[in-house]
């Protein structure tokens, strides 16, 4: 990544109404988080989804927050997104290498609920390992930190990992591996640590 | 037949779709947004998934989430529905590549009607009148003046790439003209990121006239009849009649002609609006919207086609249910179009019924309307054996009409069908300008 870029980039998070944003396409690794932001509601963004299926494989989606809705907040993140490397249409063995990671969906779970809820950004296929032989990212009762992966979400051939914004404990598995997500779906419910 | 269709759209022409899925025993899925939950096409669709959150931008018009929800269910096809997706080409494309059939007419086809230079110069080959303009792009103030001059004012700047009124401008003297081909321009860039804009003689108050296109992409091409738009507020349409009160049997017989060669050689698929503006005794050639109409309910009554299904059929058999020698115009079909003037619950609604009448729209009892979209709610379309008995049905169908909760411009519509004017069917596009004041004083 060019200076050029990366100024932008920054720019672009700035204003935008996102709380993190990490990149990773290999050869670098950036972090750009705000302070004190609030990050549980109030913002939806799946740019990375947009960006990275339309084949810009290197390049950041800028990300378009909308305020004022109460969907889950999903900080938009590439890697070197794959459009177009065979995968093909696999929906067996989701390969974890060159992997586009999403952030943070979290919603707040009703007042009455244990835990938070965590829900999927996009409509994909849930997957709870990087492969069928693998184990799982996550069991009930797993504790996980920050910027652990949680699970993929397969879409248009890339593999999404989506990543604990806070460290927690999974309370529960909401989607079964295998499973047609869709945007806002739960698929964990987590206490925070 | 395929087994399984995704309607890529919401509110009452993914309810449209459905119904006619439902009676050639296609399952169907649905898209939502979250403000969308409740709708009554996530209720009447076999499966529905959530896509995003209300805004548009984030919802229905995801490509990836369309596509990818159409892969998890088992859909062989995608209807894109009206506005959203469905004249992009770019969707047609990433649906095709996927494997999935797209309901509507070729990319390419819908790349070449979607540039409007193109598809005048595609019309004018096959012989259909355009009106007068210049032949490609005009960006010289000189050279638009000379053009200007040479077609008479007043003139019209259009937007190549436009729609919905956006980057026109009407230009009455060549003084005015640089200033405003520097404005369209810009608006033109601003809305469809292409500057380019074209110049045409502007007529003053000719009517809206479409025909409805249906042809299996082999070469078949059916017109259904003609359509009268020519209430329109702001280039939106209000009421919509067919047959057109301004046309006669030749020059249907000559639009009929013209389109059809040009749709053959196309190798048009699926529903098709061929729109012209006609002024006296001539017509001319003003654009083609790739894709199904709101309006087609009216050629629905006349010609007794289900337009969805033959457009289903033809997208995803290549084959057409109708034979061109039976297709006849029976009595005369109108819709009034229901538009919410605020969003809200719906607390009451009574649908009006009866011979003749049929009632399209997403609305239930108890249902919310969204303010994230397009502010139609419903279609009343009457069909009766002759205008005057097809008015005084509509008049009576509004009366039965009770939306409560949210305002509605019905009474409005009402107004305009018994106005004297609209009863007489010498109007043209500039008459909702003429009636506007009082027509918003109707509550």
């Amino acid at each position: 990544m060019d200076d050029k870029t990366l100024i932008t980039l920054v720019e672009k998070f700035g204003s935008s109404q996102l709380a993190e944003l990490e990149l990773n396409d290999g050869s670098l690794h950036l972090v750009l988080r705000k302070e004190g932001a609030i990050r549980s509601a109030g913002s939806a963004a799946n740019a990375a989804i947009e960006a990275g299926a339309a084949g810009n494989a290197r390049s950041v989606a800028s990300p378009v927050a909308v305020s004022g809705q109460s969907g889950p907040v999903a900080a938009a993140q590439t890697g070197s997104g794959h459009a177009d490397s065979g995968h093909g249409t696999s929906s067996s063995a989701p390969a974890a290498d060159h992997a586009v990671h999403l952030g943070l969906p979290v919603n707040a779970g009703s007042p009455a609920a244990t835990g938070e809820i965590i829900t999927s950004p996009i409509v994909a296929t849930f997957y709870r390992s990087s492969s069928p032989d693998a184990p799982l990212f996550v069991e009930v009762g797993t504790k996980v930190k920050a910027g652990q992966t949680l699970c993929i979400l397969e879409a248009m051939k890339m593999m999404n990992h989506l990543e604990a914004e806070f460290d927690c404990e999974i309370l529960a598995v909401k989607a079964e591996n295998g499973d047609m997500v869709e945007y806002g779906q739960a698929l964990f419910e987590v206490k925070r640590l | 037949m395929i087994q399984r269709l995704l309607i890529a759209n919401r509110g009452e022409i993914a309810v449209r779709v459905i119904r006619t899925c439902r009676e050639m025993g296609i399952e169907t899925v649905a898209v939502y947004s979250t403000a969308d939950k409740e709708n009554l096409h996530v209720k009447l669709a076999d499966h529905a998934v959530c896509i995003g959150p209300p805004p548009s931008a984030k919802s229905y018009l995801v490509k990836e989430n369309l596509i990818m929800a159409a892969l998890k269910t088992g859909c062989q096809a995608i209807h894109p529905g009206v506005g959203f997706f469905s004249e992009n080409a770019d969707f047609a494309r990433a649906v095709q590549k996927e494997g999935l059939i797209f309901i509507g007419p070729d990319p390419d086809v819908i790349d070449l009607l979607g540039d409007k230079v193109q598809a005048r110069n595609t019309a004018k080959k096959y012989g259909l009148p355009i009106t007068p303009g210049t032949e490609g792009a005009v960006s010289d103030p000189q050279a638009a003046i000379a053009a200007a001059e040479q077609l008479g004012f007043p003139v019209i700047i259009k937007a190549a790439a436009g729609g919905g009124g956006k980057g026109m401008r009407i230009v009455r003297s060549a003084a005015e003209l640089p200033e405003n081909l520097a404005i369209a321009s810009r608006e033109a860039l601003a809305n469809f990121a292409d500057g380019t804009v074209f110049i045409e003689r502007y007529l003053e108050n000719p009517r809206h006239v479409e025909l409805q296109i249906i042809a299996d992409g082999q070469g078949t091409v059916l017109v259904l009849g003609e359509r009268d738009c020519s209430v329109q507020k702001r280039h939106q349409k209000l009421i919509e009649e067919s047959p057109s009160p301004g046309v006669d049997d030749d020059m249907r017989t000559r639009m009929a002609e013209g389109a059809v060669r040009m749709f053959r050689e196309l190798k048009y698929r699926g529903a098709g609006t061929i729109e012209f503006l006609v002024s006296g005794k001539d017509f001319y050639f003003m654009e083609v919207n790739a894709r199904v109409q709101v309006e087609h309910p009216v050629s629905e009554f006349v010609t007794g086609v289900d337009i969805i299904r033959q457009q289903i059929l033809a997208c995803t058999e290549g084959r057409l249910e109708i034979d061109p020698a039976s297709v006849h115009l029976n009595g005369w079909s109108i819709e009034c179009r229901i538009n919410a003037l605020s969003p809200g619950k719906v607390t009451r609604l009574d649908i009006p019924g009866g011979p003749g009448v049929r009632f399209d729209s997403f609305l239930y009892n108890g249902c919310t309307v969204p303010p994230h979209y397009d502010s139609m709610v419903a279609k009343l379309i009457v069909h009766g054996p002759s205008r005057e008995r097809a008015l005084a049905r509509m008049n009576r169908a509004l009366q039965e009409l009770v939306i409560e909760g949210i305002k509605t411009n019905a009474a409005q519509q009402r107004w305009i069908i018994n106005h004297s004017t609209f009863r007489s069917g010498q109007f043209g596009t500039a008459y909702y300008g003429e009636i506007e004041k009082e027509v918003e004083h109707v509550h």
